[in-house]
């Protein structure tokens, strides 16, 4: 269904990448998979940041306010889409001035940096330079969560 | 409460029993949307194929009472008469504190996903507009309708699209995203920009009118169509990201298209996308290249038009998105409908807003862009 890359118009896809991982996050936070299996984590990988909060906002409004909504899957103790989202997705990005500005909303926690050296995109070779540019705005303890603590803890290093 | 003019640029028709079968002609009666009976209540059958029920019809206000009591499986008789009766309509928007509605269909809405005939849908259409135009001309002050313009065949929409422009409509909505095979970035469609430009009528795109094919599974099985509900987002982006990379807007300079009930916070997020894609990612030999040093974004701030509904964050970030695109809508009479306290929640959701953004916002931008 969503395989439509044999027509051209690549530029579309590349700036609408977001909504496959969303997709598939949207199909695992509903069914409940993170609710059978709590320690489970998932992490959308260079999807960048901002479009996290709207995502947020729909999974809510759907799973609370919409008709068909009420009938589907139900989680426990009143948890929200939302809610599993924190608990269990993390994320990753480059250099995302909207989603930095965004991380209350989006969870500070779950945000993870990366350079993606050798890559045309890459921060390489100033990424100490745009690492401090991108979180100016931070606190100390977030600086240190984004750049690396966020990665140690999942990653166990 | 400040004094400015409101306009709901979405809201919407609910279509009689009968509109179809009392006046379609005669060889698609049996196949033209019907109500069948289904289990404690009624569905709406077209071409074999059940459609949706009566819930968008039979539960305005209801959000606000009590969410759980928000009826699924309804029948006719309980859909709230405005939907319907225009005098009704205009009694309900005199409740609502709203000025004008911009009307949508709510029936026919989700016929472009589910229609595969394109004849049979092209008649659908037609007889709506045909009710539509008689509805709206019973308040014409109050009441502006959008017609519906199937455009598998470019011109054969166009034909409709001048026959719209002529009983009164202010503008016409085409499917968010066309059929299996084809994109909004074709030549083939090129004609139809350019009708639309010369005929002032601006096209919106509404969510859940995905053509056949591509994005129609938000109406597939309940365990996906949650998720396919929360993203719909992505159909709008996708057609609009080919309007602005295959260079239509400035072909077309004076288009105007919107995305209608998609809600706002998508729009920071898919303009950064849109214009670093363009700037700062390496360029293919059939990349089109904008004059005058335009990045995309300035064509969405030109060109494009947002509905929504209530969206903090939207609202929050109206200077990146551009406070002249936004345009709200209390989306009557469905179920997610501001109706009846559209006037109290607009106070709400514009309250950081200077006086001059709430008069653009409630309804300045959609008198401007609906010319009402």
């Amino acid at each position: 269904m969503l395989n439509c890359y044999h027509d051209g118009g690549s530029a579309a896809f590349q700036c609408n990448f977001d909504m496959y991982v969303r997709l598939s996050l949207t199909d695992i936070i509903f069914n409940g998979v993170f609710e059978r299996f709590p320690k489970l984590r998932i992490g959308a990988i260079e999807q960048q940041l901002a479009w996290v909060p709207f995502f947020l906002n729909r999974m809510d409004f759907n799973y609370e306010q919409r008709a068909l909504g009420m009938t589907g899957y139900r989680f426990k103790n009143d948890m929200k889409p939302s809610d599993i989202f924190h608990q269990n997705v993390f994320l990753s990005f480059q250099d995302d001035a909207l989603g930095i500005r965004d991380r209350d909303i989006i969870g500070v926690d779950q945000l993870m940096w990366g350079s993606d050296y050798p890559h045309q995109e890459s921060t390489f070779p100033r990424s100490r330079e745009v690492l401090e540019e991108i979180l100016t705005g931070c606190t100390e303890e977030e600086k240190a969560k984004i750049s690396g603590g966020n990665a140690a803890k999942l990653y166990r290093i | 409460m400040a004094d400015y003019r409101v306009i709901s640029s979405d809201n919407h028709i609910y279509e009689p029993a009968d509109l179809w079968t009392s006046r379609i002609e005669s060889k698609y009666k049996d196949r033209c949307p019907q109500l069948m009976p289904f289990q404690d209540g009624q569905v709406w059958v077209c071409d074999g194929r059940r459609g949706q029920g009566l819930a968008q019809g039979t539960n305005p206000g209801r959000r606000f009472e009590d969410p759980e009591t928000i009826i699924r499986l309804d029948v006719f008789e309980n859909v709230r008469p405005g939907g319907y009766d225009p005098d009704e309509h205009v009694k309900d928007m005199d409740i609502d504190g709203v000025d004008v509605s911009i009307i949508y269909p709510t029936v026919g809405l989700l016929l472009f996903g589910t229609v595969p005939d394109s004849d049979l849908l092209t008649a659908i259409f037609k007889t709506y507009n045909d009710f539509t135009a008689e509805f709206c001309n019973a308040h014409p002050k109050r009441l502006k309708g959008i017609a519906m313009v199937n455009i598998d065949d470019v011109q054969e929409g166009i034909s409709e699209l001048e026959r719209a422009r002529k009983l009164g409509f202010v503008g016409a909505m085409i499917t968010v995203y066309p059929p299996e095979g084809r994109r909004y970035n074709s030549p083939e469609y090129e004609p139809l920009w350019a009708a639309a430009e010369s005929l002032e009528m601006p096209l919106g795109m509404h969510a859940a009118t995905n053509r056949v094919g591509s994005g129609e599974g938000f109406q597939g099985p309940e365990t996906s169509r949650r998720a396919i509900t929360a993203n719909m987002d992505h159909w709008v982006r996708m057609s609009l990201a080919d309007l602005i990379y295959s260079g239509v807007f400035e072909r077309y300079p004076k288009l105007l298209v919107g995305a209608v009930e998609h809600e706002l916070s998508w729009i920071p997020h898919f303009l950064d996308r849109i214009d670093f894609n363009y700037t700062q990612r390496g360029i293919g030999p059939d990349d089109y290249r904008f004059k005058e040093d335009m990045i995309p974004s300035d064509y969405f701030h030109r060109n494009v038009f947002a509905g929504f509904q209530e969206d903090a964050l939207g609202v929050r970030d109206r200077h990146i998105i551009g406070v002249d695109l936004l345009q709200w809508g209390a989306d009557y009479p469905h179920v997610e409908t501001t109706f009846p306290r559209s006037r109290e929640i607009l106070e709400e959701i514009l309250a950081d807003c200077t006086d001059e953004e709430k008069s653009k916002i409630a309804g300045g931008n959609a008198a401007r862009v609906y010319k009402v």
